[in-house]
């Protein structure tokens, strides 16, 4: 079990730290970005912890809500092995292609945005959902498909809380120097 | 929609006298009407979205909007490493100045520079060899406010100004833009590229997005992934069904007293297009120098005449 929810937990903080990024790009124009970048990091960690947090809670409601609690649990596991293997493919390929950005070309970085990154990043939401949605197919009982849903409803929309948070923290739409 | 029907929504609520650059207001109702006119109804909306006093679209929420979409843009041009790929083909053109006896030093003007990303970058990452003016020019004062203002916090060594680029006390030396020239249509062209012809300027070089069957999928993918604002998603897309192809480039630039040619249309030597795609201007007794600067990168380079 214990192998699982540190697979999981690691998973979910790179999701929330690349959203971090994400959700911050296009906000400051400043050339030189790697303190604001890193900071735009940390927000997502942050949030990707309350997101953890709320996702922890949502499983010990589903577990102390089922009749069979120790069957429930053995299932959640299994659904997150299953869910690990999905999110781990998808991580994979973001890591290779990172390894292929950091070959100094413009052309081959140009590649990677436009063949990887950003149908990678459109793709993002449908792989929460696939995961989740391969780790069901066990049928576990409904008590642990309702945690499941709540926890995609959590992590699908991710970026936009994100995006909403930081467009919250703008104060002048005109002036994006501030960090997030 | 034929591409010359295809509008901006940034083209048409803002409006400047050009021999002034005073700022002159925008009828909200005109504007909607004229993407109602093409049939563009989400055009229109943003338009109508848009607060206006007495029927006048408001000027301060359209420079706070502008200055926004341009620093979204911003994002896609870090990601396309379009400084970079600026750099790279600056140094050969200058090489080819220095091996020719044009003297130092050159004065790179990037014209519609809006918030300046190009030549902050140039002036924060670009290592040159010769001495170099970097000027971003525009008729936009929000913008070049906020240019000035991000150089200032770098503290860049670079120049802002709102000015045409063509009327400059030192013209340039080299003339650059980047997704600028498909808002000239028509003979607009022709004229804009006409006016490379000044003393002392030797060459030039026009960034914009390439025609094909890919761009706009593509634009819609990239820009509404990446770009918050209703503006920036629905110009982006317009921008590259709207950009002029190869031919047209090459007819207008041909008329000019440049050796011009079409630079990195596609990568390699594979069939697949790029994004961009490049129309220069050199003058035609630095054409051979400028082949030997460019090294291995000639093959990106079509013919200059």
């Amino acid at each position: 079990m214990i192998p699982t929810i540190i697979n999981l937990y690691i998973l979910a903080n790179l999701d929330a730290m690349f959203s971090g990024i994400c959700a911050a790009s296009g906000r400051e124009g400043r050339i030189n970005k790697r303190r604001y970048y890193l900071n735009s990091m940390l927000v997502g960690a942050a949030w990707g912890q309350v997101a953890c947090l709320l996702g922890l809670l949502i499983l010990g409601v589903a577990a102390t809500m089922s009749p069979d609690r120790r069957t429930a649990v053995e299932e959640m596991v299994a659904v997150g092995e299953r869910m690990t293997t999905i999110y781990c493919m998808y991580a994979l390929v973001i890591f290779l292609t990172f390894a292929v950005r950091a070959i100094p070309s413009v052309d081959i970085r140009s590649i990677t945005s436009t063949v990887f990154f950003g149908p990678l990043t459109l793709l993002r939401p449908a792989v929460i959902v696939i995961g989740i949605g391969w780790g069901l197919a066990l049928q576990p009982h409904v008590a642990v498909v309702i945690a499941a849903i709540f926890i995609a409803v959590i992590m699908a929309p991710f970026r936009i809380f994100l995006n909403i948070y930081l467009d919250l923290r703008t104060t002048d739409p005109a002036v994006a120097t501030s960090s997030p | 929609m034929a591409s010359s029907e295809l509008l901006e929504i940034s083209d048409l609520i803002v409006d400047f006298d050009i021999e002034t650059l005073a700022r002159q207001p925008v009828l909200q109702a005109e504007v909607i009407e004229e993407f109602q006119r093409v049939g563009d109804r989400r055009g229109a909306k943003i338009v109508a979205d848009m607060p206006a006093t007495g029927g006048v679209i408001d000027p301060d929420y359209v420079d706070r909007l502008l200055v926004k979409v341009h620093c979204e843009m911003q994002r896609l041009s870090e990601e396309f490493q379009h400084g970079q790929r600026v750099f790279e083909l600056l140094v050969p053109l200058l090489d080819t100045f220095a091996q020719q006896g044009v003297p130092a030093p050159y004065r790179i003007v990037d014209i519609g520079c809006g918030t300046g990303y190009v030549i902050r970058w140039l002036a924060a990452r670009g290592v040159f060899e010769h001495e170099v003016e970097l000027l971003g020019a525009d008729f936009n004062g929000a913008l070049i406010a906020e240019a000035n203002r991000l150089k200032e916090l770098e503290q860049l060594g670079c120049q802002f100004q709102v000015t045409n680029a063509f009327t400059l006390a030192e013209p340039a030396t080299v003339y650059m833009s980047t997704g600028v020239v498909h808002h000239f249509r028509g003979n607009g062209l022709e004229q804009f590229l006409e006016q490379h012809d000044q003393p002392g300027t030797q060459a030039f070089f026009h960034f914009d997005f390439q025609p094909s069957i890919l761009a706009r999928p593509g634009a819609w993918i990239f820009h509404y992934l990446r770009m918050r604002e209703p503006l920036s998603c629905h110009d982006g897309v317009i921008s590259a069904r709207r950009a002029h192809s190869a031919t047209t480039l090459l007819s207008a630039a041909r008329k000019t007293s440049f050796a011009s040619g079409i630079y990195c249309s596609h990568f390699w030597k594979l069939p697949i297009q790029r994004v961009f795609h490049t129309v220069l201007g050199i003058r035609h007794e630095l054409v051979d120098t400028f082949h030997r600067s460019l090294g291995r990168r000639v093959g990106r380079l079509g013919p200059l005449q």
